[in-house]
């Protein structure tokens, strides 16, 4: 179906909406088995079209925020694991980083090539659930499986760095728990070599596949300014054409000495920011993440991990807002230290799926429940960064 | 981002200018990267206006609303005092340069003007705030928890908030047989 | 003469409890349902790797098909009455499996003041499997003793 017709057959369906005028209320989830962890909407439809939709949330809310207030600052590591667990690294990474900026901490040149193996690594495997779980969603269960089988390896490989499969607690203020030997390098290179494979071989199986693209092309359309509006980030911003990468324009780590690309969302299939542009965007990232992996093994050299980090952290007074790019977007601390305790006075945690969730009120509006999955799954959300 | 300097005075002036004075702020540079512009919280509206449409800033996304309840004094003399502080984070949508408005509320009914018709989350950064801090958003379009189940009482990341000790009949401890068996 | 001595390669002799056991603790179904971090773990169990299927556990996305829910992870106040629905709704008999800390004993999230305390408080459970998130190993292991209790029930006489 060209866009055109698809345009067409949209017209009369606003119109039938027009006409019948009866609403009848659907609720899905927060137990439903294509919601990407227990997120609600509450759908009024009229036939198969949503005139109105209202997403609730708040079902996995575990008062993060408020635990960080009771302990001292690394206590709350095991928790930031907790805000993404699918990308458990990424979201201690951002904390250390703000952490270690307000305290004027030191890390060690190996400990930061060392956390970023872990990030990018955890980035692979969060945008795998993102791309294996959108068609699972649609309907079909076999690449699904093919994605777990591949987080299966990366699990292992996780497993030698950091000890655990998830959640992995690896990053500490000043360092990183432990260190790795070259065997570890070596495997990760060989995996390496064999994740481009299958990664050319997972998109040609679900990228070219004539129904998976007609169930995401011109689907939930989120142009850029839209995006933006919505403080989409991360993947889903860029699929929307604006590329915008804080490991680019607020680099940390050593991501300014590495050569990648920003994936954007160029509407190969039908408009520029369609469900399917988002889901492209994250093989493309995924293919990036692969390349920055190699430049870090080329690069990393022999020394300390953990710097000196006093033990009874306190920081001087102040605030800090620190965002860092997570698998979902923008990941961002906002810090307050009241200079006395060895607590924070108060940590907010910006996600990027809260942001995204913000869209899906007005982007459902007029969209077939069928699609409202669609789009919904190719936002790659999980409900604990929403909620907290 | 590190915020240009020049773009910092720009700032200053513009506010100054473009409201003559009425509009009291204050530019500091915290240990954040970004810099914190501080202003009274009935000109937010005005701020933001002026942050978000303003061609030379053009701080069209915002990032985050973040907000604290300050009831013990803190170190930082700025900060001794007792109420809300509310904390938005704008980023130009170019460079992506941030910035940071702050502002304090009274510690009895907290209450700011809404912003969001400025942009699209908005609303739900403030629905957020209001469940668990119960600030109150004046002209909000939808101003409901988000959070927590709607029977709910209290704000919980207000630093006095007590947990009962029952939630709809479910306790909400755990009684520890361990400890039982010690006492016997 | 008997039944037996004329077909003696295809006959078994067993009490209508045990066949009952063995084929009830074969087929547990289970509903695909995942709360947090743990629901990660269920679903690499459900992978190629640990492969649950292999012990006739096959997921169900609803609760009425579903002898078995597995809870994995954290356990809100405002989920509670969800998930009482959920276990409502699925026919006898039905066994409950409590997946990680979280939704053990609250775990993490023992000082949070939106989470239930552990399960139990509000539903029963039949197996306890610490951990946090426990690896898919631990989750077949905690299956394979909930087969065992299944064997040992004596089904038609409750
Ligand atoms: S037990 Fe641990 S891994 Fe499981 S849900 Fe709770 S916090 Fe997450």
């Amino acid at each position: 179906m060209t866009s055109a017709t698809r345009e067409k057959e949209l017209k009369p369906r606003v119109e039938i909406t027009q006409i019948s005028g009866t609403e009848i209320e659907v609720n899905m989830g927060p137990h439903h088995p294509s919601t990407h962890g227990v997120i609600r909407f509450i759908l009024f439809i009229d036939g198969e079209i949503v005139v109105r939709a209202v997403p609730d949330v708040g079902y996995l809310h575990r008062s993060i925020e408020k635990i960080a207030e009771s302990m001292p600052y690394s206590f709350f590591m095991p928790y930031t694991d907790r805000v993404d667990y699918v990308a458990a690294i990424n979201c201690n990474l951002g904390y250390a980083l703000a952490i270690e900026a307000m305290g004027g901490l030191e890390v060690p040149e190996r400990a930061t090539w060392l956390r970023m193996i872990g990030v990018e690594l955890n980035r692979i495997m969060s945008h795998l659930v993102g791309v294996g779980a959108l068609p699972l969603d649609l309907g079909a269960f076999t690449p699904f499986v093919h994605a777990l089988r591949e987080r299966e390896h990366m699990m292992d490989l996780l497993e030698i760095l950091t000890g655990t499969r998830m959640n992995n607690n690896y990053i500490r203020f000043g360092g990183v728990c432990q260190d790795v030997d070259d065997e570890f390098l070596k495997k990760l290179e060989k995996y390496l070599d064999h994740f481009v494979l299958f990664l050319e071989e997972y998109d040609r199986l679900i990228g070219t596949n004539k129904i998976f693209i007609e169930r995401l092309k011109n689907v939930g359309i989120v142009s850029g300014e839209k995006a933006l509006s919505y403080s989409f980030s991360g993947p889903n911003l860029r699929a929307s054409g604006i590329g915008l990468d804080l490991r680019k324009v607020d680099p940390y780590c050593f991501y300014n000495d590495m050569k990648f690309d920003v994936p954007v969302g160029k509407g190969i299939k039908g408009t520029v920011g369609d469900s399917f542009d988002r889901y492209i965007v994250r093989i493309e990232e995924m293919a990036e993440c692969e390349k920055i992996l190699r430049q870090i093994l080329s690069k990393i050299k022999e020394g300390p991990i953990q710097s000196k980090v006093p033990k009874k952290l306190v920081l001087p007074a102040g605030e800090a807002y620190h965002h860092t790019e997570s698998a979902r977007g923008e990941l961002g601390y906002h810090i307050i230290s009241d200079g006395k305790s060895a607590s924070p006075y108060r940590i907010k945690i910006r996600t990027g799926s809260f942001a995204s969730m913000t869209s899906l009120a007005e982007i459902f509006k007029g969209m077939m429940v069928a699609d409202v999955i669609a789009y919904f799954a190719s936002l790659d959300i999980v409900a604990p960064e929403v909620d907290r | 981002m590190n915020f240009p300097a020049a773009h910092l005075e720009k700032l200053a002036k513009l506010v100054d200018s473009v409201y003559n004075g009425a509009v009291s702020s204050e530019i500091v540079q915290a240990d954040t990267k970004i810099p914190v512009l501080k202003i009274n919280s009935r000109d937010i509206r005005k701020v933001v206006e002026l942050v978000v449409h303003h061609k030379d800033l053009g701080f069209t996304y915002l990032n985050t609303i973040s907000g604290t309840h300050l009831a013990e004094t803190r170190e930082d003399e700025s900060l001794d005092l007792k109420g809300f502080e509310m904390f938005y984070v704008f980023s130009n949508s170019q460079d992506f340069s941030s910035l940071a408005i702050k502002t304090t509320l009274p510690e009895n009914n907290p209450e700011i003007d809404t912003i969001d018709d400025f942009s699209g989350s908005a609303n739900w950064f403030e629905r957020e705030i209001f469940d668990l801090l119960g600030v109150n958003f004046k002209n909000s379009q939808d101003l409901r928890r988000i959070m927590l189940p709607p029977d709910w009482e209290g704000h919980p990341l207000r630093k006095d908030f007590k947990e009962g000790s029952h939630y709809n009949g479910i306790p909400t401890t755990r009684s520890s047989e361990l400890e039982a068996i010690r006492i016997e | 003469m008997s039944l037996y001595h004329e077909m003696p390669e295809n006959i078994f002799v067993t009490s209508v409890d045990q066949l009952l056991g063995w084929s009830r603790k074969h087929s547990l179904w289970w509903l695909l349902f995942g709360l947090a971090c743990c629901s990660i773990e269920l679903m690499h169990t459900g992978g190629p790797r640990a492969d649950i299927e292999r012990f006739g556990s096959a997921p169900r996305g609803t609760p009425r098909q579903a002898d078995l829910i597995i809870i994995a992870g954290t356990l809100t106040y405002k989920m509670a009455s969800r998930l009482k629905l959920l276990y409502e709704q699925m026919a006898e008999p039905k066994y409950v499996i409590s997946m990680g800390s979280c939704s053990n004993c609250g775990g993490l999230f023992d000082k949070a003041y939106s989470v239930v305390k552990g399960v139990d408080q509000i539903m029963p459970v039949d197996v306890y499997l610490p951990g946090c998130p426990p690896r898919p190993e631990a989750l077949l292991e905690a299956l394979v003793i909930l087969q065992k209790k299944i064997q040992k029930e004596k089904y038609l006489r409750k």
